[in-house]
């Protein structure tokens, strides 16, 4: 893109630099930096609209935003800040976005599995080692030839589940519990057959149009008649919602609507929740999902202090800026252990690769899960 | 000879950069172009300057090694707090080094009996506020930009907020503080009990914008939360109007603990904006009455207060019936600033005071100013102080609107010292006024700043260029956005 074209981003002339929106901002509160606040990146694209700094100067703090749009809700302005990010990123798309195939994420899992990553966390460049990190300790694959069990009857209605890339192919149990959870609770489950990838990712990094294309064909894939398409990635809910005319909804958002046909048990157990941003900032469903949880677990749910604030798994940042969002989910997980848990619950795939890697490095010893494998794993027959 | 004198410079930055990437580590120690854009501007982005480094303490030691050095390498620097101040304070010259408090966050202690809390000066104002909510105590001084804004930066503007009418700004909450002088010298000014004695220093550096030394601990006083507040909305037909119901209201003897005004345009700002908080938007003007206190006192007063707002025929009359509906209230009212910034690329705040019974007088002299220049301008001040903060919607890319706003705002405050007032209530001098600071005193008066000042920053290294008019010959360092724009 060139720079007249950033001109025309009326976003960054919107901004009138008063810094409101500086403590909503993880990347801020961790560094301190003006260039790691929104208020900085936006005076920056502008700059570099301006042709007062290069785009290699620029680069790097918009690398490390974590795409959470915190600092949307606190601008006074309303500047459209993530159209902003997703405009300045199609000058140079992410490379990464190549990768994302299913090839690639069994490579992943066969490198995790032999020891390989283990490794490869401790040597490499700065990417490498926190991409090989990422990867979970037990990724399970969903299996492609899976038929969810039939409703217990009366049936209440028919969802179709959304699987996701990364879903699929690391948290694959989580899919099945889902399916076996809403098929208990009197739904018929549809798996229709779907798109790899949503698009998400590519529509905030660099590659707008593809990441439409990808939606759309998405959308189109389950667009069978039914109550609801059933995501566990807040992302990909939040990216399929935009174009889908039935509701996208986690499998507890849409069980506690529906109501519970037999409310399930729970162990007792101490659960810390981080709500995920784009289930807090873009679905605007971080309040409805915390009453879900408390109604179907019984549990008190705990959440981390700054829960709004991102975990640092938002955008890139993990792979393109490891310094800054390292500081960020150090940041995070402090504040979860403070409630010394049992179980960590993380209701969208990035961000419980991310808090894992970091609850790990910690120590923590218990599990890490969505919420569906709590109400599955732990509940007494 | 030149060339010869710019390598020796260049050598001595080298060195420099070196040895405070020592003292900080280098990821704290910023030079990379992008990070030096992002410090040239505070809120007021009138002014833009780009420092060479920006160098990033976490810790008392820190800041008196970083000061040292600084020092011995005659650098000219100062301390940026969250960089939302209105008057271009946190700017350096260029070539200058940028000292940003923002890691230096942690509450250090809070006494609950003593009802006194230490911070460093990077914790944000509502970080305080929120910690020390538990303890049925808070911070009084609340500026607009609370959310954001550092105790430090509060402290060196000496800040007001709408809850200053009452409690005094932030130099009332002050009981102590520790200050690293531009050389290295470390200062402990004021007593943690409160009491004074002596010359108060400790009074003397609150407003003092960054130019005596830098905070890097300070003992704050608490206030109990009130057990009892009570909030009026009255919207009147005219600015004018609410402006006499202000001064009816403090002759009679009344103490709200905030009176704030907000005209027309600002209303219609806040009501098309995030902070919609149910303001009349056909009024000419509202004003914000606050009272709190114990039960009996606030039941008094309210009646008091009631009776001579309805005496005024509002046109709408509302007391915020819960807590929800009266942080609303303000919402809006501290959104304000922010919600005028969607008018146009740009906004210029002003900050003058008027004694409290000139009020309708200059702001119909801000309106002669508006019609004659065609300028938006939108009013809302705090009525109680007589703080009037008229913004200016424009587009910084014409340098003739920028020309037009800054006359504007000049002449405004050449008004204000007419009617008896000041050029600055809460957002300080900074680079933006100095040049008015003249008109307000004599030359003799202004002598005798400066000798004062030079006691603690003798070079004039610390923040140069600020509070005072600069020496000749300095005054272009600072360039003008529209100018440096092209
Ligand atoms: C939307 C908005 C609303 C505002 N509302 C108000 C308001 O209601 N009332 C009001 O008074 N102001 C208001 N302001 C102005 C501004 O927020 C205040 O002046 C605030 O106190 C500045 O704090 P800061 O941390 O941003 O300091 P900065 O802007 O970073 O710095 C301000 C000055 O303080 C100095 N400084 C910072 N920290 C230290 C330290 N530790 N030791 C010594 N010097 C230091 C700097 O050198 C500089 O000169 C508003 C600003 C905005 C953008
Ligand atoms: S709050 Fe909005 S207008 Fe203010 S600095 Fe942030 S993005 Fe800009
Ligand atoms: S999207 Fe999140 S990380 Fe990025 S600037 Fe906004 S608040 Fe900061």
């Amino acid at each position: 893109m060139s720079n007249s074209s950033l001109l025309e981003m009326t976003a960054a002339f919107d901004c009138m630099h008063c810094g409101l929106c500086l403590e909503s901002c993880p990347t801020y509160r961790a560094t301190g930096q003006e260039t790691q606040s929104p208020r900085g990146r936006i005076a920056l694209v502008r700059a570099l609209a301006e042709e007062r700094l290069d785009y290699a100067d620029v680069l790097p703090s918009l690398n490390a935003c974590l795409l959470c749009r915190a600092c949307e809700p606190a601008c006074p302005s309303r500047v459209d800040y993530h159209t902003l990010v997703d405009e300045f990123r199609q000058a140079k798309p992410a490379k990464l976005l190549s990768w994302m195939k299913p090839a690639f994420f069994a490579l992943l899992r066969f490198l995790r599995r032999c020891g390989v990553l283990s490794l490869a966390e401790r040597i490499g460049t700065p990417t490498s080692r926190a991409l090989a990190a990422s990867v979970p300790s037990q990724p399970t694959l969903f299996p492609t030839h899976f038929t969810p069990p039939s409703p217990q009857l009366p049936q209440r209605g028919t969802v179709l589940l959304h699987l996701g890339c990364v879903q699929k192919s690391f948290f694959g149990d989580s899919l099945k519990s889902t399916a076996n959870l809403l098929a208990a609770q009197g739904f018929q489950v549809e798996i229709p057959a779907q798109p790899f990838c949503c698009g998400s990712s590519h529509s905030h990094f660099g590659e707008p149009e593809k990441g439409n294309q990808m939606r759309t064909e998405t959308v189109a894939a389950l667009s069978q008649s039914a109550d609801a398409i059933i995501s566990l990635a807040a992302g990909c809910s939040a990216h399929l919602q935009e174009q889908s005319s039935i509701p996208v909804l986690d499998p507890l958002l849409f069980l506690n609507q529906q109501g519970w046909r037999t409310p399930p048990v729970t162990k007792k157990l101490r659960a810390v929740w981080d709500p995920p941003c784009q289930l807090d900032h873009v679905l605007n469903q971080a309040g409805a999902m915390r009453r879900a949880l408390q109604e179907c677990t019984h549990l008190q749910i705990l959440e981390p202090e700054d829960a709004e604030l991102c975990c640092g798994a938002g955008g890139m940042s993990y792979a393109l800026a490891p310094e800054v969002s390292d500081a960020v989910t150090q940041d995070k997980i402090e504040k979860i252990l403070r409630h010394k848990p049992d179980v960590v619950l993380s209701t969208n795939p990035p961000c419980r690769m991310r808090l894992e890697t970091g609850l790990r490095k910690a120590g923590f010893k218990g599990e890490i899960l969505h919420p569906v494998e709590l109400l599955t794993v732990f509940s007494q027959p | 000879m030149d060339s010869e004198k710019s390598t020796a410079g260049r050598m001595k930055r080298k060195h420099l950069l070196v040895d405070l990437k020592h003292i900080l580590g280098k990821a704290h120690v910023l030079t990379d172009p992008g990070s030096l854009l992002a410090y040239e501007s505070d809120a007021l982005t009138l002014f833009r300057s780009r420092p060479s480094a920006v160098i990033l303490p976490k810790t008392e030691t820190e800041v008196i090694a970083c000061a040292k050095r600084l020092h011995q390498a005659q650098i000219p620097w100062a301390a940026r707090g969250a960089g939302t101040g209105l008057s271009g304070g946190a700017l350096v010259p260029p070539g200058g080094v940028v000292m940003a408090l923002t890691r230096m966050n942690r509450i250090l202690e809070i006494d609950p009996v003593g009802m006194r809390a230490k911070v460093q000066p990077g914790v944000v104002n509502a970080a305080l506020g929120r910690a020390v909510e538990p303890y049925g105590l808070r911070f009084a001084p609340d500026p607009a930009s609370q959310t954001v804004s550092t105790l430090g930066g509060n402290l060196a503007e000496n800040a007001g907020g709408p809850q200053c009418f009452l409690h005094g700004t932030t130099t009332n909450h002050v009981f102590a503080l520790r200050v690293v002088l531009p050389d290295g010298t470390v200062e402990d000014w004021g007593t943690p009990s409160g009491v004074q004695d002596g010359f108060d220093l400790r009074g003397f550096f609150a407003g003092s914008e960054g130019t005596v030394g830098i905070a890097v601990s300070i003992d704050l006083r608490l206030i109990p939360q009130p057990d009892e507040v009570c909030t009026f909305l009255a919207g009147y037909d005219s600015v004018t109007k609410a402006c006499e119901v202000v001064s009816t209201l403090v002759a009679k003897g009344l103490q709200p603990v905030a009176l704030e005004v907000m005209d027309q345009n600002a209303i219609r700002a806040v009501e098309d904006s995030v902070f919609r908080a149910g303001l009349p938007v056909d009024a000419g003007a509202v004003l914000l009455v606050e009272i709190e206190g114990s039960k009996d006192s606030v039941q008094k007063e309210k009646e008091a207060a009631r009776t001579i707002l309805q005496s005024f025929h509002p046109s709408v009359f509302k007391q915020a019936a819960t807590a929800e509906e009266r942080t609303q209230l303000w919402k809006g009212r501290k959104g304000a600033g922010g919600a005028l910034g969607r008018l146009a690329p740009d906004s210029y705040v002003m900050d003058g005071v008027v004694p409290r019974s000139q009020l309708a007088a200059i702001m119909t002299y801000v309106e002669e100013v508006q019609k004659e220049t065609g300028l938006h301008v939108a009013n809302l001040f705090h009525a109680g102080d007589g703080n009037i903060h008229p913004h200016f919607s424009y587009d910084a890319r014409d340098a003739e609107q920028c020309a037009t706003v800054e006359d504007a705002g000049a002449r405004i405050l050449r008004k204000c010292l007419e009617l008896g007032g000041s050029i600055t209530g809460e957002h300080g001098i900074g680079l933006e006024k100095e040049n008015l600071l003249a008109e307000q005193y004599t030359s003799e008066e202004i002598n005798l700043m400066e000798r004062v000042r030079q006691i603690f920053n003798p070079d004039d290294l610390l923040n140069p260029g600020k509070g005072l008019p600069m020496k000749r010959g300095c005054s272009e360092v600072f360039r003008r956005h529209a100018i440096s724009h092209g």
